[in-house]
């Protein structure tokens, strides 16, 4: 997480100033009237990249918020007389409402049903609107009361009006960007379970973004039919302002703060004035020459012309200094002599151990008729390492799956801490204390390291300060000592196995559950990584690790639990447990032993 | 049957192959031992075409095989799979091995093919109509290696085959990476963070060490080696080590 940036909210001014003055230079009222719309656009594209380019929701219709804004504006003003100064804040509200009620359905269901919704949205509300004969709605003439009626004679003032506008939302974004709440939509955007796992409450994240990004989408539609004074259903309900909103920012660059502006600035003059030049002697053609400049900047652009710019303009500054990221082949593990720092976080049981931390009992899970997971009991007593091995498709994934509320039990109870958490959603699960790390790691890739710690901390945290300093500790406290603005994407395999254990440690859990940590990696480092998890159990972390590499199992837990197919066929002290000849037969198998028996 | 002659390779300005010299003899299993971050994994890429060789030369069988692009590498009977269950998840187990079989290079048909991996993996033909994504990490590692083996290759390149898998099934893993070696003929080319399993069952073994091939030699040889045991191996895989991997 950063801090607000005072440097970007001084160019937010600097760049807003500056076009107040362009726009108070310009004499020619059409000009006037572009820089006018251009601001408002690129607060519609500010609207959509809150939710389309943070947090990965994409909204194929936001024209409904736009033209909801709108006809409120336009109706209580025809209606009821009641100013767009009112107009415009009951329009954004409205549209915020409207938002709400979209997402409430569509937003708790995983893939494509919000996009649909929303495609459908300004269609019906479109109709509908036009069933109640409102197709086309003049804004009433007010010689009296102009200025209240933001009816001015100076198109000026609209500019001033939109370019307002435009500082407050720039504002807003950027504040947003920096902060947990900015964080935790990007965090949603790369990895969605991974997310849930570090503890955040993804629908209700999503909730909000959609609630602001509707009531900035609606006060963008009420200021622009104040400025057109007319209001048409299939105009401001119309599928070009839902792609508008879309390719403004897409190609300006999504997911940044300047990028709408950026995308409104080059595409709105372009089709404004191509429609003027050219719509007038060829009809129709100025949509094919926009749409071809449209491609063309993709092709060069695909991210944005503000990414194209940022990297050409980095690219400058590198060369001829020697490259800024290290040799991958010298990336090691900086293990500091028998692991890193201490978490120096003791939970307030760290000296009252529960002799039953985590109790599950009959558990069961069956997917289609292959039984997974049958009548499987254990207890986790705190201040353990307790393994879970078996063989391949034995279940033992599934059982961290339920543990951690991925998937719903079919029958049985789990009880964390004399708490019963079946039933409990992934991050109310992960705020109670339980931790995890995943098979293949799921870093969030376009986050810094830190950031990435940073996510699995703010869930427990209220405090911004104390949450980076608990994910800077989680990280000294694996060993994982790069530069913490490193992207996640640059990392390799091994820092990526630290990054998720310091994820799960930074949100202060009593319980990790830690799938295969060891997997790919290699012999020394399985050594390093084992001294790290070793001294987790002291500092008030009881550990449950599922892992094939026995000689590390059996370094490290203090019991095992041995499932095959779903069941559990023993369980106890390791020693114990891999003398068992069920256990021989089914998991180590004949040469494991006759080489292993020795030790 | 593979030569390589100084090959480099770079990802952006991380140099990840600095002159790799070796050659593969037809029939032989190849270990390839080294650190991670070494370039294991990217000569096997640039072997199989996914990455582009900076410079340097790769024949097989007497055809310069960066002039080919990564399809017709495949179909010359090159198969290479990578780090980490790559398979079509929302395909059935069936469909996957038969993709393996779409390979020119099959020189069984289409049904031989996918019979046999069920023979090498029986859990396969148990759940042949289940979607890939229904199996577990480990199941997935083995249908990857049986779509390989589909394609009757004549080169197998497998990175880290045993990852994830239980010691039992790692041991199998091998057995069966064995059987496919004597029985078909296959010459294999092995990247495993397990070296001893993966020495004591190849005819040869190189090392590589921060893009560079550093030491090669017999596996005998290796496995003597107080540097190799050290490094990769670390105390409780060697086996006359007394009281195990307890100690430190």
């Amino acid at each position: 997480m950063k801090r607000i940036e005072l440097s970007t909210l001084g160019l937010i001014a600097a760049v807003c100033v500056a076009y107040v003055a362009l726009a108070g230079v310009i004499g020619n009222t059409y000009y006037q009237h572009v820089l006018t719309i251009v601001a408002i656009f690129a607060v519609l594209g500010l609207s959509w990249n809150l939710l389309g380019g943070y947090a990965g929701v994409v909204s194929f219709g936001h024209a409904a918020f736009f033209g909801i804004g709108a006809f409120t504006v336009t109706l209580l003003l025809s209606l009821a007389n009641v100013s767009p100064w009112l107009g415009i804040p009951a329009g954004g509200l409205l549209a915020a409402l409207a938002a709400v009620l979209i997402g409430l359905p569509t937003l708790r269901l995983r893939g494509i049903h919000f996009a649909l919704a929303m495609l459908a949205y300004p269609i019906v509300l479109r109709y509908v609107l036009d069933w109640l004969r409102y197709q086309e709605v003049m804004l009433p003439r007010k010689a009296q009361d102009a200025a209240w009626y933001m009816q001015y004679d100076d198109v000026r003032v609209y500019a001033m009006l939109a370019i307002a506008l435009l500082f407050v939302s720039l504002c807003i974004c950027h504040l947003i960007e920096n902060s947990r709440f900015g964080l935790a939509l990007r965090a949603i955007k790369e990895n969605e379970q991974a997310a849930a796992a570090a503890g955040i409450d993804i629908w209700r994240r999503k909730m909000v973004a959609t609630a602001i990004s509707g009531a900035m989408a609606g006060i963008a539609g009420g200021l622009y039919v104040v400025v057109i004074r007319v209001a048409v259903p299939a105009d401001v309900f119309g599928l070009h302002i839902s792609a508008q909103a879309m390719v403004v920012t897409l190609f300006g660059g999504v997911g940044t703060l300047w990028g709408p502006l950026i995308g409104a600035a080059f595409l709105i003059p372009l089709g404004d004035g191509l429609h003027a030049v050219l719509g007038h002697t060829i009809p129709g053609v100025q949509s094919i020459v926009y749409g071809c400049a449209l491609i063309l900047a993709i092709m060069i652009a695909p991210e944005g012309l503000y990414w194209y710019a940022r990297d050409r303009i980095v690219g400058w500054r590198r060369k001829g200094a020697p490259p800024a990221r290290p040799d991958r082949g010298a990336v090691t593990l900086a293990i500091v002599d028998g692991g890193g720092a201490d978490l120096n976080c003791p939970s307030p049981s760290a000296t009252r151990k529960n002799p039953q931390l985590l109790v599950v009992s009959g558990l069961s899970k069956s997917f289609r008729g292959l039984k997974a997971v049958q009548d499987v009991s254990f207890v986790v007593p705190e201040g353990v390492v307790f393994g879970v091995i078996g063989q391949n498709g034995a279940g033992k994934t599934s059982v961290f799956n339920l543990l951690n509320g991925f998937i719903a039990a079919d029958s049985g109870r789990v009880t964390y801490d004399g708490k019963e958490i079946a039933g409990l959603s992934t991050s109310e699960i992960s705020r109670l204390g339980i931790g995890r790390t995943f098979q293949v790691p799921r870093p969030f890739l376009r986050l810094s390291l830190l950031d990435n710690v940073v996510v699995g901390a703010i869930s427990t945290e209220p405090d911004d300060a104390a949450a980076t300093a608990r994910a800077t500790r989680a990280l000294a406290s694996v060993g994982l000592t790069r530069n913490f603005d490193t992207l996640a994407s640059e990392l390799n395999a091994v820092e990526l196995r630290l990054l998720e254990l310091a994820r799960a440690l930074a949100g202060s859990p009593r319980l990790v559950l830690l799938d295969e940590i060891f997997a790919g990696l290699a012999h020394e480092e399985i050594e390093r990584l084992l001294v790290v998890i070793k001294r987790l159990p002291p500092q008030g972390v009881t550990v449950m690790i599922i892992e094939h590499t026995m000689h590390a199992m059996l370094k490290i837990c203090d019991q095992l639990v041995v499932l095959d197919h779903g069941v559990v066929i023993a369980s106890g002290v390791p020693m114990d447990v891999i003398s068992d000849p069920v256990v021989v037969e089914a998991y180590l198998g004949r040469k494991w032993m006759a080489e292993h028996a020795a030790a | 049957m593979l030569r390589l002659e100084g090959v480099s390779a770079a990802y952006g300005n991380i140099q990840a192959l600095r002159g790799v010299t070796l050659e593969v003899t037809e029939g032989q299993m190849v270990a390839i031992v080294g650190p991670n971050g070494a370039g294991k994994s990217t000569m096997f890429k640039v072997i199989s075409g996914v990455v582009p060789a900076k410079s340097g030369r790769i024949t097989y069988e007497g055809v310069d095989l960066l002039a080919l692009d990564p399809a017709d590498r495949a179909a010359r009977g090159i198969a290479h799979v990578p780090e980490g269950r790559q398979v079509f998840k929302s395909m059935t187990i069936a469909e996957n091995l038969e993709m393996g079989a779409y390979s020119v290079a099959g020189r069984l048909s289409k049904r031989q093919a996918v019979e046999r991996a069920y023979e090498l993996f029986p859990v396969l033909a148990k759940r042949r109509r289940d979607q890939a994504c229904t199996l577990s990490g480990g199941q997935q590692q083995m249908l990857a290696i049986g779509r390989a083996l589909a394609s009757s290759p004549r080169l197998l390149m497998l990175d880290e085959p045993s990852l994830g898998l239980s010691p039992m099934m790692a041991d199998e893993m091998f057995e069966h990476i064995g059987r496919a070696h004597k029985v078909a003929g296959v010459t294999v080319l092995l990247v495993e963070q397990r070296v001893a399993e993966s020495l004591e069952s190849c005819d040869w073994a190189f090392v590589l060490d921060s893009g560079r091939i550093t030491l090669d030699g017999q596996p005998q040889t290796l496995l003597r080696d107080e540097r190799i045991r050290a490094t990769y191996m670390g105390i409780a895989a060697v086996p006359q080590d007394s009281p195990g991997g307890v100690s430190h």
